[in-house]
């Protein structure tokens, strides 16, 4: 297992760079006095840009048809699930932590962060980063990766699609829930981590009966 | 005798394909080399596919060091070190960071043995694999294959487009292997050269069906291509031929006693006959 954790950092290790890249040059937002949306915003985008960079890695072990030859070595295929898993749980760990940053320039630049809601910036992007892997990669395990960055918009726009489905049922209940409010965050992240744990499953699933 | 690969009626059809894996039987008796022949498409790399559980086989038994291996067989894949057509390393890892992927693998990986044979085969440890050529990403596969003392080597096409030099060194790292009696390998090639180098027998694979598995040196020493007039041809009982092909001013005929079939059909040219003429006899050949 901890070969196939650094094997996937390995190959995602370019990408992070260019996430992190990107993710810190959006903290840079903190110092233009914007207001607490616009920072939510740039925290989701954060957390969610590390996800993206996913696909390439993909690609590079369908490429080098390293997906045929871990199987040949002694671990389990449902183990290299696992590892998969626990590598995208390290990338949105990761986007989190960038996140922070945020929070700390914004705190250099105003003094006071206590006052600012930014519950929206972290549900929004843990569960659009959460469920866009759950719907990606069970789909590009059993179809293939040709058509990555279509499935991940198409993923992320399935996501937003259960955000807007969660916020719907909400105001079933209440007239004042905002799409953009806590309450559609936190509910959201219910479905999505569920979502998450039933796509591994899936994933198994489709990993045992896949002919490499 | 211990065998360290036995394959008995092993069947594997696709979905999407016409290609059927047919009885496949054969075996690999430990410190011995099976060389593993056919052409492009005739089942070489399902048989290796079926025997690696990269594939579901549809029947059959496949028994490594006599044990049936499931996914769950982890132990026994510490035991089987596997060469593909190609490396199948991500080419962002260099041969240092390669390592660190397998020993988190592998229980057994041996860091001073992959060393040395990365050294032997002058690899830079820092260099990514994308950089490097088709010959040394081989002999970094066969490193990374070895390092891990395994007992069965399975190789497909691994020499393939190598230059000579480079062929010849990684044939004697496969010799060295076998002199312990304990490990055997399983060589796919289409260099048949390679293979009456170093195999001691030969299993020819055809339209997913083995059409002959026999020791190497009676193939090169026994085996004899007898070259007929038409008239020749018709006094040769059909017992005493394997196969024969028309060519336009004579008949080949493949025969397995050559000494035999020159005393018992005088006046008939037998040649010695090299693999890749078995070969072509099997397959474009009649009965």
């Amino acid at each position: 297992m901890r070969g196939l954790l650094l094997n996937n950092y390995y190959s995602l290790q370019n990408n992070i760079k260019s996430s992190l890249g990107i993710a810190l040059l959006l903290s840079l937002v903190s110092f233009a006095g914007v207001d607490h949306s616009v920072l939510n915003a740039v925290i989701a985008a954060q957390i969610w840009i590390f996800v993206l960079s996913i696909g390439a890695s993909l690609q590079m072990d369908e490429a080098s048809k390293w997906n045929r030859f871990e199987l040949t070595m002694p671990i389990r295929r449902k183990t290299v699930i696992h590892a998969k898993y626990l590598s995208f749980l390290m990338l949105i760990l990761m986007g989190t932590a960038v996140s922070l940053v945020t929070l700390a320039l914004t705190y250099v630049s105003k003094g006071d962060i206590a006052h600012l809601n930014l519950s929206t910036g972290y549900t929004f992007g843990l569960s659009l980063s959460i469920s866009t892997l759950a719907i990606y990669y069970p789909v590009i395990l059993k179809f293939g990766v040709e058509k990555s960055e279509q499935m991940v918009m198409i993923s992320a726009g399935l996501s937003l699609g259960l955000r807007f489905l969660v916020w719907m049922l909400l105001n079933l209940y209440r007239d004042d829930v905002n799409f953009n409010g806590p309450e559609t965050g936190y509910a959201t992240l219910i479905p999505a981590v569920f979502l998450f744990a039933v796509s591994y499953l899936i994933a198994v699933r489709i990993h045992r009966n896949k002919e490499f | 005798m211990n065998l360290s690969l036995e394959i008995t009626g092993l069947t594997k059809s696709y979905v999407d394909s016409d290609f059927v894996l047919d009885d496949v039987s054969f075996s690999i008796p430990s410190g011995t080399i099976m060389g593993f022949v056919g052409e492009n498409g005739a089942g070489k790399t399902t048989t290796i596919k079926s025997i690696l559980n990269t594939v579901h086989k549809d029947s059959g038994t496949i028994r490594l060091m006599g044990q049936e291996m499931t996914d769950r067989d982890t132990a026994l894949r510490e035991d089987i070190g596997v060469v593909l057509d190609s490396a199948n390393f991500p080419e962002v890892l260099t041969p240092g960071k390669l390592a660190k992927v397998m020993r988190g693998i592998y229980r057994q990986w041996d860091q001073a043995l992959y060393v040395r044979l990365t050294d032997k085969f002058a690899l830079p440890m820092n260099r990514k694999i994308k950089e490097f050529s088709r010959g040394m990403t081989m002999k970094l596969a066969i490193a990374a294959a070895m390092s891990h003392h395994p007992k069965l080597l399975i190789l497909d096409e691994a020499t393939s487009g190598l230059d000579p030099v480079t062929r010849e060194e990684i044939l004697e790292v496969f010799l060295e292997f076998v002199e312990d009696e304990r490990h055997a390998i399983l060589m796919s090639s289409h260099i048949t050269s390679d293979l009456e180098k170093i195999a001691d027998h030969i299993t020819f694979i055809h339209q997913g069906k083995i059409i002959l598995t026999a020791v190497k040196d009676e193939l090169i020493y026994d085996y004899g291509v007898a070259r007929c007039t038409r008239e020749q041809f018709k006094r040769i009982a059909e017992g005493d031929r394997l196969t024969y092909r028309v060519r336009e001013h004579q008949i080949d005929v493949l025969v397995e006693d050559k000494q035999g079939f020159g005393q018992k059909y005088s006046g008939v040219t037998v040649d010695q006959v090299s693999i890749d003429e078995i070969l072509l006899l099997l397959v474009k050949g009649e009965k």
